[in-house]
């Protein structure tokens, strides 16, 4: 049969299938049940529409908009000229946008791989046999994750500052000459800065493999050590497959953080030295905000968010559970 | 063959996605419609044509909206000139509305371009504020009361033209008034009474070289030479330009500031200034852990006697003067041969503005024109303002601490029409490449040229986009 009939009769068809889906068994069993869950459709938009009015005006319009900015040039105010797709290009060819996604090639690095390895460690330790206090350990481990990241920042700033914790316990440890100022240095700001995306993430990883350690089979454990595996041949056969959907999930949440991140710069470096720890997300609060250029900053954040999303379905993809 | 029921419910649901899908596109394609063309058409400008008047009609009651970003002493001292401006004038009142530093920046063009606009805003100076606002035609051209109130002679041409623009906005430094000032602001050094004696040195410094001996004398005597905070950038930029404006005569930087043809950032005394600072950062006059230093940090070395100078303007006065009392002390960046006019890194602040869809643009102009008359002097001086207004610098010597020398050394300045602005004026994105150009050059990255091959091309650029 053709297409043309069936969708030109689709508004009368579903309202007499709809009649007799109640009434005739000869109603496929999957058909059916997909009808009288359904009720009349309006009911189920009327449940959705809270959510959905909130999902349109706040996320869908704005992301829309941006995608909009993005073909003007456009100073914030007054007229706006349609350049197409000149921002992109523009933006593109922009050796800083270059360089600041180079710097979160570094910060998938310190924010995504070290907190899930770190995470792994943890749980494969903390996860093995029953510890005292476990519960208050992984509450100070997972307090990073909640923390303001204004005052993560704000707090790392001075322990990074010359005479800052971190050269105090350098210097204690009998490295006398520790006088860096390290978000100072331009070899060391980016990965210093890194670091602390490291700090607040690896505590959510830790939690979440907790979690997930103990949903694994308890026999599969048992039998690997009758099998005489020690911890370390037990967290790879045992442990790591057992996780996979957990570190799925970790490695995507932590590189968008990754990807995405702006507060921490913002309050740490600013982007400095130089443009040493310049990453994209700042690059488009200075566009849009100091240098008043709208269009050529929309047109990074829908680069950016092409990117993310990109890097969520190539991950997601490898990671993916082959069945 | 199915069930003819059972096609009839297929084709149902084969039409579902594809209703689904034409409903996504129209809700889409209205979004777009509702994205495209952003900002709005600019509103018909009110113009210099109509009759203007410095009456304040008694008559009627009349509201003026106001907004701004002053806190603290500055906030109150508005606050306070509103008083007294409605006790003047009974039936005006003011409506002030205070909104901090950041978010006023990143929200007076909305503010300004919505229905609602206040009459009064601050609007600052150059491309970042000023320049858009004029453009969007939403600031109103402020000459005929400027004239009509003697505004040009009551200051200092130099004090005006900062909020002078181009009609177009592409341009500032002369063409319309758009706003006028209450006080204004320098860059200058600090330095601690105390340790000056203890080193045998005579302040003020007659000439640059005096003070790097200075600064020499300090280092060798186990001390930081110089307080540096530089980790936002912004503070090295007013080491570069109090240093380039000692080596050229201030309408050469201001020229280039301004934007006008023929001039460059690359001049013999721009490349003076800028090895003078990388020779200070090698030697460690500069400490090498400047970049990575908040500026508070520097203040507190400073505070603490670590450092012997601390090259700041007078936001930093009433900090200085709580940490050092007796101690503290200002002075101007030496010239570069001795007895040459003052001049220093400064400006007005951000000055007032009234907006094009103002209902009472005379009774505004009376009201900014109350605001930088002699008889507000007093309370601005209180409030911590370095009042522009002629006699306002002198009348308070009783005021005491680095603010009284602070004063004395600004008229100086003020006399020899020596404030040389900012150099991230220059474009609106000169903040973005100077700064972090010159942490590169004190961070031992770049030479003086590199900066000046980059911040030259970022001027040329908005010159010719």
């Amino acid at each position: 049969m053709s297409q043309q009939p069936q969708r030109g009769t689709s508004g009368v068809a579903r309202r007499g299938g709809g009649a007799g889906r109640s009434r005739t068994p000869t109603v496929p069993p999957s058909t059916r049940r997909r009808g009288a869950a359904a009720g009349p459709r309006w009911v189920a938009y009327a449940y959705l529409a809270p959510a959905l009015v909130f999902f349109v005006s706040f996320v869908l319009v704005p992301l829309f908009r941006v995608v909009g900015f993005s073909f003007y040039d456009w100073n914030g105010i007054g007229a706006a000229t349609w350049v197409g797709f000149g921002n992109y290009a523009r933006m593109l060819a922009n050796t800083q946008l270059h360089q600041s996604l180079i710097h979160s090639l570094v910060f998938i690095v310190t924010f995504s791989a070290l907190p899930v390895a770190i995470g792994l460690v943890l749980a494969a330790i903390l996860g093995r046999r029953p510890i005292r206090g476990m519960a208050f350990f992984r509450t100070i481990l997972f307090l990073p994750q909640v923390t303001m990241m204004v005052a993560v920042g704000v707090a790392w700033r001075w322990m990074y500052a010359e005479n800052g914790t971190l050269n105090q316990i350098l210097r204690f440890v009998g490295i006398e000459s520790a006088d860096t100022a390290w978000l100072g240095s331009f070899d060391w700001a980016l990965p210093m800065v890194g670091l602390v995306g490291t700090w607040v993430m690896f505590g959510f990883c830790m939690l979440l493999f907790l979690a997930g350690v103990g949903k694994i089979d308890v026999t599969l454990y048992d039998a690997a050590r009758v099998d005489g595996a020690g911890p370390v041949r037990e967290f790879f056969t045992v442990t790591l497959p057992g996780l996979r959907q957990e570190i799925t999930v970790a490695v995507i949440v932590t590189m968008i953080a990754a990807l995405r991140s702006f507060d921490l710069v913002y309050v740490t470096t600013g982007g400095g030295p130089g443009i040493s720890t310049l990453v994209p997300g700042f690059l488009i609060y200075r566009l849009a905000f100091r240098a008043g250029d709208v269009g050529a900053a929309a047109s990074v954040a829908v680069l950016l968010s092409l990117l993310i999303f990109t890097v969520v379905l190539v991950v997601s993809r490898l990671l993916r559970e082959k069945e | 063959m199915t069930h003819p029921r059972t096609r009839r419910i297929g084709a149902a649901r084969a039409g579902r996605p594809a209703r689904r899908i034409l409903v996504v596109l129209g809700a889409a394609s209205v979004l777009l419609a509702a994205a495209c063309a952003p900002g709005g058409s600019a509103p018909d400008a009110a113009g210099t044509g109509g009759e203007i008047s410095t009456e304040v009609p008694a008559d009627e009651q009349i509201t003026l909206t106001m907004t701004h970003f002053e806190n603290g002493g500055l906030g109150e001292s508005i606050d306070r000139l509103i008083a007294e401006y409605e006790e003047l004038n009974p039936n005006v009142s003011i409506e002030a509305r205070y909104t901090s530093f950041v978010d006023y920046g990143r929200s007076i063009r909305l503010t300004m371009s919505s229905d609602s606009a206040p009459d009064i805003a601050q609007v600052g100076q150059a491309y970042v504020m000023m320049g858009p606002l004029v453009e969007a035609g939403v600031l109103a051209p402020l000459d005929d009361y400027a004239s009509a109130y003697g505004w040009d002679d009551r200051f200092q041409e130099g004090l005006l033209a900062q909020s002078r623009f181009q009609e177009d906005g592409l341009a500032f430094g002369d063409g319309s008034l758009y706003g006028v000032a209450l006080g204004g602001n320098m860059v200058g050094i600090f330095y601690n009474k105390a340790l000056v004696e203890q080193l045998g040195l005579e302040v003020p410094f007659a000439t640059l070289a005096d003070f790097e001996e200075a600064l020499g004398t300090a280092q060798a005597a186990g001390l930081a030479p110089l307080a540096l905070g530089n980790i936002e950038g912004w503070p090295a930029g007013h080491i570069a330009s109090s240093l380039m404006s000692q080596y050229q005569t201030g309408s050469e930087v201001l020229d280039w500031i301004y934007g006008r043809d023929g001039a460059t950032f690359d001049t013999p005394a721009t490349v003076e200034a800028l090895t003078t600072m990388k020779r200070w950062a090698d030697t460690g006059f500069i400490s090498s852990a400047a970049n990575g230093t908040s500026l508070s940090d520097a203040e507190t070395s400073f505070l603490s006697g670590e450092s012997l100078f601390l090259y700041a303007g007078n936001w930093s006065a009433a900090l200085v003067d709580e940490g050092l009392g007796a101690d503290a002390g200002f002075m101007l960046v030496p010239p570069a041969e001795a007895n040459a006019p003052k001049r220093a890194t400064g400006a007005t602040t951000s000055p007032f503005g009234i907006s094009t869809t103002s209902e009472h643009p005379d009774v505004a102009a009376n009201f900014l024109d109350f605001m930088v008359s002699e008889t507000s002097i007093p309370v601005l001086l209180e409030g911590g303002y370095a009042p522009v207004v002629p006699g306002g610098l002198t009348a308070g010597t009783d005021i005491g601490g680095t603010r009284s020398a602070f004063n004395d050394a600004f008229a100086e300045v003020l006399a020899d029409d020596g404030l040389t602005l900012y150099l991230d004026w220059a474009t609106v994105t000169m903040n973005d490449t100077l700064f972090p150009a010159l942490q590169q050059l004190i961070g031992g990255q770049s030479t003086p040229e590199d900066v000046i091959g980059t911040v030259q091309a970022d001027w040329a650029a908005a010159r010719n986009p």
